[in-house]
């Protein structure tokens, strides 16, 4: 079998997807350039910062030859006030997630986004090699680097404290505390996950998940799809009808217009 | 100092045609100094991109051949870099490549580093193949009915399952050789094990008479998850003009939704593929 595992990341693939994350340091010793396959990393010159991949970063952390500085949602303070965010103002969905690189600046709007944007979008997009533009997403964004938001939690918050917790304690102002509080927060929003099961349905209306965390989708992701899946089996039969009267509403368009060309002609 | 992301990107998308050629012009043999960082890191993101929606999606998507293989042959020099480094043939005057003035200590931690860089790709571009394969392997009839055969009789390329973007082929050759392969075996397998003793009417594969079909292509329906990344994405457009083009899979779009930007939303692939392969939406 060229590949036994089932479709949707596994949580330890979630967790490489998120060391690829960028963090800030401040780098113990020189280190100069190095071409990765992933692009050039920064020179390390002590004592200014740097911005590496969060891999690197450990991988430097271990040896002893940097230190981390946390992302600020990873302070107590804003942990405590997410915290409240979840369980008071943001009851039934998942408190938002930072907003992707504006469009117009591809810098993080300290506002909400308004939602008068206009046409120059080149900072948030990337050219590919035939020179065609991409946007740029997670995890190759800098939410959490010293610059992110405080109090709104990235994508992959789950994976990156843990590892950080793991990797760098002393580099945080107090882990236990910190822990605990992230105990907190999953659990709020897990039994925010569980509520939100019963809009699943068979696929027939998108459903919403703004502000959902990567392990949360790793590990709700089977069940998630396997009530779609069982769903769409039940409704089966309504599904077909509805598609067919679709098809038929279709065909009565184009005759509609067909007619009216004729109307036109005569 | 603090190092902004757009000072990052800015850096990165410079023009710069390979600024490393230079530094190692005392080495012009090797092959690895046609490292272009421009493109190696828009390369990663979008390899990274591949991955997941390959590994969270049901159905196969078209192969990125020259993005493969620059990754390929960048794989290639960095081995190649990485074995000069251990064996000491590389002198180090390349001051800009980290490999400058190294000696002891910092020699083994570059290594380790390009070593720990170089196994991620690895694995990276490893599981992407493999799910490919696995894909293939689970729907080979379907596969070779409906886009190895049918491509390669109707070599003009129109009406490829990609709707209007038939540049980028759905398999590699090397994808199809495996899966011409496969297919075979399988049949031979089937064949002298227990087909040869049925009734000759009986013992076609891909037999799709009487309403169910034997060659069963992957679900469409099956969910995603997919975050918005353009401005806005809705399929209207799509669900209005209705599903042309391969009926015979259902595979086209019949559930209008929309989304904003940053916007998560869990849908059916088939609703949300065409969006996923114009890069206006990212599967999760």
């Amino acid at each position: 079998m060229a590949f036994p595992h089932p479709s949707g990341l596994l949580p330890s693939e979630v967790a490489f997807l998120c060391e690829m994350e960028l963090v800030t340091i401040v780098p113990r010793q020189r280190l100069e350039r190095l071409d990765l396959l992933g692009g050039p990393t920064n020179p390390l010159i002590p004592p200014s910062r740097a911005t590496l991949p969060l891999w690197l970063a450990l991988l430097l952390k271990r040896q002893r030859r940097i230190n981390v500085i946390p992302p600020p949602w990873l302070d107590p303070d804003n942990l405590r006030e997410i915290l409240e965010l979840e369980t008071t103002h943001f009851q039934g969905e998942f408190s938002p997630a930072p907003p992707l690189p504006s469009l117009e600046t591809g810098t993080f709007p300290r506002q909400p986004t308004s939602r008068s944007r206009k046409a120059n979008e080149l900072e948030a997009r990337l050219y590919n090699a035939e020179g065609r533009p991409f946007y740029t997403s997670e995890p190759f964004l800098t939410s959490c680097t010293a610059t992110a938001l405080p109090t709104s939690l990235p994508y992959h918050w789950f994976e990156f404290s843990q590892l950080l917790l793991d990797a760098a304690p002393d580099d945080l102002s107090s882990p236990d505390l910190i822990s605990n509080l992230l105990r907190d927060i999953r659990e709020v929003r897990q039994a925010k996950m569980r509520r939100g099961y019963q809009a699943i349905n068979d696929g027939s209306e998108g459903v919403i998940l703004d502000g959902v965390g990567a392990m949360e989708v790793s590990e709700s992701r089977g069940f998630i799809m396997g009530l779609m899946g069982g769903l769409r089996m039940v409704g089966g039969s309504r599904e077909q009808s509805r598609r067919e009267a679709a098809e038929e509403e279709r065909e009565n368009r184009a005759r509609q217009e067909d007619e009216d060309e004729d109307e036109d002609m005569m | 100092m603090d190092i902004d992301i757009s000072d990052i990107l800015a850096d990165i998308s410079r023009p710069t045609p390979a600024p490393s050629s230079s530094s190692f012009a005392n080495t012009q043999q090797q092959p690895y100094n046609d490292y272009d960082p421009s493109t190696a890191h828009t390369d990663h993101i979008l390899l990274t991109r591949a991955w997941t929606s390959e590994r969270c999606t049901p159905t196969l998507q078209p192969y990125p051949t020259a993005l493969i293989q620059r990754v390929m042959d960048r794989l290639r020099a960095q081995i190649a870099r990485i074995e000069d480094l251990t064996s000491g043939v590389y002198d180090g005057s390349g001051a800009d490549t980290g490999a400058g003035a190294l000696s002891g200590a910092n020699l083994n931690l570059v290594l380790s580093i390009l070593q720990t860089d170089l196994s991620r790709t690895q694995f990276l571009l490893r599981s992407y193949l493999r799910q490919r394969l696995a894909k293939v392997a689970r729907h080979a009839t379907y596969y070779l009915k409906y886009h190895v055969d049918s491509s390669s009789a109707e070599s003009q390329g129109q009406g490829r399952d990609e709707g209007g973007d038939t540049k980028t082929p759905l398999l590699s050759s090397e994808e199809i050789l495996f899966l011409r392969h496969h297919a075979n075996l399988l049949s031979n397998l089937y064949d002298s094990s227990f087909l040869l003793s049925l009734p000759p009417n009986l013992r076609r594969l891909d037999d799709n008479t009487g309403g169910s079909r034997m060659d069963e292509g992957p679900d469409g329906a099956e969910g995603v998850l997919v975050r918005c990344l353009g401005r806005e994405w809705s399929n209207e457009r799509e669900v209005f003009e209705g599903v042309d083009g391969d009926k015979e899979d259902g595979e086209g779009a019949t559930v209008e939704l929309r989304v904003e930007r940053g916007g998560v939303l869990v849908a059916r692939w088939r609703d949300v593929r065409r969006g996923v392969e114009r890069g206006n939406l990212e599967v999760l």
